[in-house]
């Protein structure tokens, strides 16, 4: 289907696409995204706060991981540094999956959306 | 007693045979700027599909003959809050109506397959573990994932440019926002005039013919709800329910 011009002064909307599926499922991986408020249940206000706080670790090991790729580029380490700081990342890497699996978190759950800003990470 | 509010218009709305959230009624606040609401008992607006569904409705009917700002959904507050909003706000309120005169809010949503093209590059190179340490092959995997999200974004931007050159002349203002780690890359929402509509449809057609690899959804006309710009300066003041 193309979008027609015919028709411009329709007052109901009308959504045209040939890829509905594909635009349903899409759509609802944003809306499982969306920002929501931390809930307050005590038993799922743990989960809510570790989302939080998991989102910001997150987000400055993968600032860490492209500061430690522009140094490795750079030319500025030795092989040893190189090696030494791959295996500080690889385990923070390892250990921060350990705590999504453990708090019941996707990785996607760590990639808030911030509206305009569009997406944390 | 709340008030719960669906929008702001400068000419009196014609209220017949519309019905508020959950079957209320629907009543104007008028200070010299007519205000849609319905009296609301309670804190909150349950979020459901039918209360969604008949703010909207709302909405759309005081649309269909005037020009409105709409809040999103959920915005309740004291008549107190409301009339002191409105006698503050009396002037920016006028012109943002000014400003949407005559405009219809329309959307554009694309899908795009270069994800996971990242991916099996990404795969192809595989570094020699003999020659190499874990750490150092960590660092090159991951050098190897940045440059290709780095290609995303350069060729989403140039997919942004594109979109943004073809519909200048027809939009009025746009909000666009670009995700290239995603599959649904751009979603964007323009400003149009009632009267270039026509126009706007016949250059998104054409954009359309030119990139037959990107997936489209559109929609509209919806109301401005993503210009209308009260309800964050709204919920700021009176919190959001």
């Amino acid at each position: 289907m193309t979008f027609s011009p015919e028709n411009p002064q329709a007052a109901e909307p009308a959504i045209e696409t040939s890829h509905t599926d594909e635009f349903v499922e899409q759509l609802r991986c944003a809306a499982d995204t969306l920002p929501s408020r931390i809930n307050v249940d005590p038993q799922s206000v743990e989960q809510g706060l570790a989302k939080l706080v998991l989102t910001l670790i997150e987000f400055i090991r993968r600032l860490l991981e492209k500061q430690a790729i522009r140094r490795m580029e750079g030319g500025d380490l030795s092989p040893q540094q190189i090696e030494d700081l791959g295996l500080a990342l690889m385990k923070l890497e390892a250990k921060l999956n350990e705590l999504k699996t453990q708090f019941g978190l996707e990785d996607e759950d760590l990639n808030i959306d911030l509206g305009p800003v569009g997406r944390l990470i | 007693m709340k008030v719960y509010l669906y929008c702001v218009t400068d000419g009196e709305p014609d209220l017949k045979d519309v019905v508020g959230l959950e079957g209320r009624a629907v009543e104007i606040v008028n200070k010299g700027l007519f205000v849609v609401t319905t009296p609301f008992e309670g804190e909150v607006v349950a979020v459901t599909r039918d209360n969604v569904l008949q703010h909207e409705t709302v909405v759309r009917k005081i649309f269909s003959t005037a020009t409105v700002l709409p809040f999103r959904f959920g915005t309740l507050t004291t008549e107190a809050g409301l009339q002191s909003y409105l006698t503050s706000h009396d002037t920016a309120l006028r012109d943002r109506l000014s400003q949407l005169r005559d405009c219809v809010e329309m959307s554009v949503k694309i899908i795009w397959q270069n994800t996971s093209e990242v991916e099996s590059e990404a795969e192809l190179t595989i570094p020699d573990f003999d020659q190499i340490g874990a750490g150092t092959a960590f660092l090159m995997f991951k050098r190897q994932e940045l440059l290709g999200n780095e290609r995303l974004e350069q060729e989403a931007r140039d997919l942004d440019d594109w979109l943004r050159s073809g519909l200048k002349d027809v939009v009025q203002q746009e909000q666009v926002t670009i995700e290239p780690t995603q599959r649904l890359v751009v979603s964007a929402s323009y400003l149009v005039e009632r009267a270039r509509m026509s126009d706007y449809r016949r250059e998104l057609a054409k954009l359309q013919a030119e990139r037959s690899t990107l997936h489209f959804l559109f929609s509209g006309p919806w109301p401005p709800y993503t210009f209308a710009n009260i309800d964050l300066e709204f919920g700021a003041h009176f919190g959001v329910s």
